[in-house]
This record gives structure tokens, sequence and C-alpha cells, in this order.
């Protein structure tokens, strides 16, 4: 990869990639992963067909524009969303944040190793924290504040603003998986994630730019149907309803899943996601939670029942719709709280961000399901065997449930209670590392953007894996990481299937309440799919 | 430079340093309240500050009396004010020039304290020449200090190929200016006689106003350069010392959940009109974001 990049050879060269990585960049992994699986390279279909500028991968789909005239009034917008950035009334939301991360940054790069993806990339300069927010605060000074030129002059900020620019700027905003450890590391508290998901706004609120998978096949598919599964209340309820005979077979306990009752103690809403890719997760919160004789209920109406809120990702306008029809379900459902299921994007989105909009009758309280299932286990009313988790077991922190949160230690007082062969990664707790799929990647694979996801944004966590378990490392001991979050564990079972660390290390996945489960003594036969011991 | 003029000019660099740093933090406070933004570790969080826990991790937190201690973002704000802590645990070769920069004005700054505890003071000979002597092991070391890290910042961001793309001119003409600072204190220091007394001389003048005085004019230079740059200062990103109350108490650990008061300040926020014009939102017209957030994919809400 090109060394020592200039700020603004980002506007250079249209026909080329600004960068170009290769496999043999990378920080190297321990054997038997030392020889990374070759990446799929762009075809010159796709080339021809979606704008391909930045660094061989695609992840945004843009397609090619018709005319220069159509670049044009792109770059033009673009210029309008800049400035909307720095309105009172258009950017309220995150204006005092925003303006002192762009006017406070020493640009003395201690933040630059925080980051996993510069790291793991081989320390290529275009996925420094820094790169994308240089370049984005020199075209704030440059063309959106007053006396630009003039600035350019003191700031360096003269950079040439075109289509190659934007639309790699574009593809570089979602280099980023908005983790802040960056910002943990800021000495001046300024937060460069902030700033990516400032452009992502920008892209989508004013272009209408946004990745398929979180906009109109996440955010616009669930306002319209309820769910970015596509799944209509109708088909929710026919798919628990399959679930809980399912696992009520499977485990010789009948589970029901209580539907729209009203008043109920709690309204549990997972990610959606759950149901359709890791079904064994939504039923073991029904299993524990009518075990403890719980007073609960999931919602049916849209989208009541998918906790999904990809505009935490990339649009407030989205973000604020998706969580004020969550409290508003709640509100009419009459229910004490609502419990999050274990999807770190959720707990962010509506217990954090969206908690200031939340007005009048709307502000119901809101808890993690990590606190929530930690008083269930040290309630006393669930009998509870740590033997049957006689397995290694280690913990992922999702960035939005802990880093963001600050929601640490009940998850590891339940393993530590539960599970005999836990043991923590290194480093942990608010200092961990993302899975490489966070603000929404996990759910991006377009193209060749899965190899990039992967190799590089999960790198980390990979190898963070690789030595929580260096002390068994062979496929005859099965292995468990928790990750109490649908994005996570999306993204671990991308990173475990690319290079088939099951079957050559034994490494499984899953969430925390299946480990709880797992554990009951009402259960005749293990919960988890691999058995156990 | 008469001591007339050096006054004057010391009095209006004052105004302006302290009217130019006022206004831009009046500016900073009076923006529109944000959204939660928090970051663990958030250190008033008491018995859970140290491995980055919040109030979050209690079960049915809004039913528990928070436990906050102010004691922690103290000495958290300290070890960051004082060593550069941040930097010292990811940048450790820049955190050499950084933090000889940093002590060298704070060494600056505690002998200008000393100088007029010093004049506070009813005259004793002894604790005058013993203040006057610490004063001036503290302006020696003070700017050789504080130049020896503006010219390795300076040196640094031009030799260093992940700083000199991300150094803007600006942010060389910064560090020369501290370097000349510091450069002409020292001189003052090992040209213009007894300092202490010399700057002790202004020091009286300038609260006095009484502007019959004569330095020599190596230390009047000094003087005039740390007054010119004390009205650069606060229209620069230097003046970073008042942002980090924002971008740390406002942001960074500002995790106060909903209050009466607070959602009485976001009906006014929400009634804001927005103008973003991608097709989900379609602003403009008098949209407000309390009607954008009820629209479904910026059209009508289903009924």
């Amino acid at each position: 990869m090109k060394k020592n990049l200039d700020i603004n050879d980002i506007a250079s060269c249209p026909q080329g990639d600004l960068a170009e990585p290769s496999a043999g960049d990378l920080a190297p992994l321990p054997p038997p992963y030392d020889e990374e699986p070759a990446w799929k390279r762009i075809t010159d279909e796709q080339r021809g067909r979606l704008v391909c500028n930045l660094d061989g991968f695609i992840g945004m789909g843009l397609p090619r524009p018709e005319s220069p005239e159509q670049e044009r009034a792109y770059v033009e917008k673009f210029v309008a969303g800049l400035k909307k950035l720095l309105s009172r009334d258009d950017n309220w939301a995150f204006l005092q944040p925003l303006l002192l991360s762009l006017d406070y940054c020493a640009r003395c790069q201690t933040c630059v190793s925080a980051c996993p993806v510069y790291e793991e990339s081989g320390r290529a300069d275009l996925y420094r924290p820094t790169y994308r927010s240089e370049v984005f605060r020199r075209l704030v000074n440059r063309y959106a504040r007053p006396f630009g030129r003039l600035r350019s002059l003191f700031l360096d900020s003269d950079i040439g603003l075109n289509w190659t620019l934007i639309t790699r700027l574009y593809e570089l905003a979602y280099r980023c998986t908005l983790c802040r450890r960056c910002a943990q590391a800021c000495p001046m508290g300024v937060d460069n994630a902030l700033i990516t998901r400032e452009l992502r706004k920008l892209f989508s609120q004013e272009l209408g730019w946004a990745p398929r998978e979180l906009h109109e096949k996440g955010t616009v598919l669930q306002l319209e149907k309820g769910s970015s599964t596509g799944m209509t209340p109708k088909v929710v309820r026919e798919n628990v309803e399959f679930l809980d005979e399912d696992f009520s077979e499977q485990t010789g306990i009948r589970i029901e899943t209580p539907w729209d009752r009203e008043g109920a103690d709690v309204l549990l809403i997972h990610n959606a996601g759950e149901i359709l890719s890791w079904p064994e997760n939504p039923a073991a919160f029904a299993i524990l939670m009518n075990a403890a004789g719980i007073s609960w209920t999931l919602s049916s109406e849209d989208p009541g029942y998918d906790g999904v809120n990809y505009g935490l990702f990339y649009d407030d306008v989205q973000l604020a719709r998706v969580a004020l029809r969550h409290a508003e379900i709640a509100k009419k459902l009459g229910v004490k709280k609502i419990v999050m299921g274990e999807c770190g994007h959720e707990h962010k989105a509506l217990m954090t961000i969206a908690d200031r909009i939340l007005t009048g009758g709307l502000n119901i309280p809101r808890e993690s399901s990590m606190t929530f299932l930690e008083n269930i286990v040290f309630s006393g009313k669930i009998d509870l065997d740590p033997s049957r988790n006689d397995f290694p077991v280690t913990l992922h922190d999702p960035c939005n449930i802990v880093r963001n949160l600050g929601i640490v230690e009940p998850q590891r007082r339940i393993l530590r209670k539960l599970c005999p062969g836990f043991r923590e990664m290194t480093p942990h707790g608010v200092d961990n590392y993302c899975c490489g799929g966070g603000s929404g990647l996990a759910v991006m694979s377009s193209a060749n953007f899965r190899d990039w996801r992967v190799s590089v944004a999960g790198r980390r966590k990979f190898r963070q894996i690789l030595e929580a378990f260096a002390d068994c490392p062979g496929a005859d001991v099965n292995k468990y990481v928790c990750a109490p979050c649908s994005n996570c564990k999306g993204q671990i079972r991308d990173i475990l299937d690319y290079y088939g660390a099951t079957e050559k290390s034994g490494i499984h996945y899953g969430g925390l309440v299946e480990l709880i489960v797992n554990a009951m003594t009402a259960l005749e036969k293990p919960y988890l799919a691999f058995g156990g011991g | 430079m008469n001591g007339q003029a050096l006054l004057i000019l010391a009095y209006a660099a004052l105004a302006v340093f302290v009217i130019v740093a006022v206004y831009r933090t009046w500016k900073t406070a009076r923006m529109p309240v944000h959204l939660r933004w928090e970051l663990a570790p958030v250190p008033r969080e008491k018995g859970k500050a140290a491995y980055g826990g919040s109030y979050y991790e209690e079960f049915e937190w809004w039913t528990k009396k928070r436990s906050v201690s102010r004691t922690g973002e103290i000495l958290y704000m300290l070890k960051e004010i004082l060593f550069l802590k941040a930097v010292w645990e990811r940048n450790r070769k820049l955190w050499i020039f950084s933090f000889a920069l940093h002590s060298g004005i704070y060494l600056l700054v505690f002998m200008l304290l000393v100088l007029c505890a010093d004049l506070a003071l009813i005259p004793r000979r002894a604790v005058d020449e013993a203040l006057r002597a610490a004063a001036f092991v503290l302006a020696a070391a003070g700017y050789a200090i504080g130049a020896f890290g503006a010219a390795g910042l300076f040196v640094k961001r031009l030799v260093d190929p992940s700083l000199e793309p991300f150094t803007t001119p600006a942010a060389r003409f910064n560090l020369l200016f501290l370097l000349a600072m510091f450069a002409s204190g020292g001189a003052a220091c090992l040209m213009a006689g007894d300092y202490p007394a010399g700057m002790q001389l202004f020091l009286l003048s300038f609260f006095t106003g009484d502007g019959s005085f004569a330095l020599h004019p190596v230390l009047a230079a000094h003087v005039a350069i740390t007054a010119l740059f004390a009205a650069y200062l606060p229209f620069t990103f230097m003046i970073h010392f008042l942002a980090k109350y924002f971008t740390y108490h406002e942001i960074r650990w500002n995790d106060e959940p909903m209050n009466d008061a607070m959602a009485k300040k976001m009906e006014a926020q929400l009634g804001r009109g927005l103008t973003w014009s991608a097709p989900h939102v379609r602003g403009g017209g008098g949209k407000t974001w309390a009607d954008a957030a009820r629209e479904v994919n910026g059209n009508e809400k289903k009924s």
C-alpha cells in the first residue's frame, strides 16, 4: 500500500484507486491462520458499473454517474450538506460535539494506535482515524465557513472538491466501525468516530446515499414493514410460535411467548435478526423469563418486535423515527420498562442517544438485558449448575454496550458464576476491540466488502479470540465466544467461517442467555448445540 | 519600547485575550443542547470508574440513587493537564516535546505567581531574595524546557512522515511563535541583568498603571512578544484548555438521564426546522424535526 498519503491526494487521480492494500501488508496471524485467504477482486464488469476508486473494495455499490452534470449536481449537494452540518437548525443534535472535534484536534496522531483497522492493515495511512477527519475538516474550512479561501492559506485547506473526492470520502466513511477507541485515546476529547458518523449523515440526509443494507433494506424496510428482516407482524408471530414449538420439543420445557400483553412488567425487544439467524437466543430468553416468573411480553406491532435501529449508524432522522416508534409502542402497552435484547446498537440507540428525544410520556424506563439477566441469575429463582458450562468461554465486549454505556461487570458476574472455564480477552472491558462489524458493517457484504470487513476490520478481534484460547488451541476442545450482541455475532460468525476456525480450532460463538439456559438443571439435555463439556 | 507603550500593548493583549476567550467559550456554551454521546470511563462514577462502569450496571437503575465522586474527575483532569497522560500512554515520542512545551508554560505561570506573591508580601529581605531566586530558577527552567518542547515539536512535525501531512502552516507558525516567546525569555534571563527584578518592575507597573518605567531592551522585547502571543492565542486551537471543558464534561462525561428541565429544552429543539433534502427526509417548507420524526421514510405516518 502507498505510504505517506497526502491529505489532498483524495481528490486526485480519478481513474485509479487511492490506495492498493494487499493481504501481505496485514499484521500476521498465528498458525494455522498464517496463510491469508486471497481477497476477491472487483471484476471489470463491476468497475464499469459501480464507483470503485478507494482501495479496491466496494461496500457502497454506488452506480457510476450518467453525466458530468450529474457529478456536478452531487458535488453541489455535498457542499450544501456541509453547510447544513454546521447549522443550528439542521444539526442541533450533534452540532457542539462536531464543531469541537473539528476545531480542537491537535493533529498529534495519538489516537491512531488505538484503531484496530489502522493497526491491523499494516498501518495504512488511508485507514488512519485522522485521515478522513482531516479531509472533512479542510472541506468544512474551505467550503462551509466564511472566508474559506483566506482560511485555506493558514489551515492548508485548499483541497480540491470534485466527484472523485466525494465518492472516495463516502466509501471511506464506511472503513470505520465507530468503535470510539480513538476518542478514548484523544487527550483533547476529539471524536473521529463522531466525525465519521456526521459524514455518513451528510451523504444520507442530503444526497440520499447510504448503504443499501442499512437504508433501503434497513430503516426504510423496518419503518414500512416492521423489521429490517422483512418480517411483518404476522410473519414474526408465526416464526416465534414455530420456535416455541420447536424448542419446547427440544428442551422438554413448554415454551410460550406472550404477545402484546398490556400492563406487563417488561417489554422485551429483540433484534429480529436473532429470530431468523440465532433462534436459540430468543427461545432462551423465553425459557428463562417464564421460569423466573416474570411478567413480560413481546410486541407484534411494527416495529416493536425489532430493536434494530440502523439510523444510529448513518442518519439522525431515521434514528429518531425508529426510536420514537419503539417508545410509543411501549407506552401503548403500558409496560413498566423496556428491556433491550442482546443487541448492542439497540442499547445505545434507545437507552442513550434517543434518551433526550423521548419527551412526555415516552420516557419509559429502559434497561439492558445484561443487568436484567444478572438479576435473574442471582435471584435464586432458577436452579443453575455451572458444571454444565465446563468448557472454555471468553467474552466479547460489544462497543455499544460496554464502551458507550459503561455496562461492564453484570455479564462478567454471570460468566464467573456459571462458566468455570471463563477467561478474559486482552484487552477487555471498556478497552475492548470492536468485532470489526460495528456501525452496520456486519450486515454489509456487497461485492468484495466482506473480505475487507473480516480480514482487516475483524482481524484484531480474531487474534484476541485465538489468544484467549491459546491454552487449548485444538479442534478437540469446544470453545465458546460469548458475544451478547447480534451485530457482533454476525461478524464473529463471518470471521470464524472465513478462516475455518470452527473446524480448525473448535471455536463456537453465541449469546449470553444461552449459557444461562445451558446451566439450568431443569433441562435434561445441554441447550448449546455443540454439547459442552 | 518605552514603558507606556509596553503597558498599552500588554493591556490591549489582555483585553483581546479575555474578550476572545470569553466570546469563544460563550459561543460554545450557547450551542444547542445535543443528544447524548458519552464515552466510558466516566470518572465520576463512584466505585465503578476504575473499570469504566456506569449507573446502567444497576438493576432498574432509575430506582437507585446515583453515587458520584468529583474527586475522580479532578484526578483524571489533573493527570491529563499536568502529565499529558493520554499522550504518554500512546505517543511517547511526541510526549517528550509536548510535555516539555506545556511544562515550560506551567513553570512560567508559576514564576509569575511567585513574583506577584513577593510583591504582595511585606518586604523582608531574606524572603524577598529567596522568592526572587526561585523565580529566576523557574524562569530559566521554563524558558529552556519550553523552547526545547516548541523546537522539538516544530522539527518533529517537519520530519515525521506521520505528522507532516497533517501539519498546517498555522500549526508551524504557532510553534515558531511559542519558540520566539521562550527564546526571547531565555535571552532576557541571560542578558537583561536582574531578570526577576525587571519582570517584577513590569508586573508592578502593570497592576498600578504607572508607565514611567524602563526595561532592558531584551526583556522589553520578550514582554512584547508574550503580549502579542497572548492576544493571538485565543484565535487558535491552542485555546483547547477551555474547549476541553466541553469535550470532557459536556460530551464525554455527560451521561445525565432525561429530566424535566432537559425535556423542556428538547421540546424547543424538536421544534426547529430542517432542510435536509434527501428523499426520505424532504425537509423545508416549515417542516420541523418533530414533524419529520413522526413520518415514515419522508411520507405521512401510516394510519
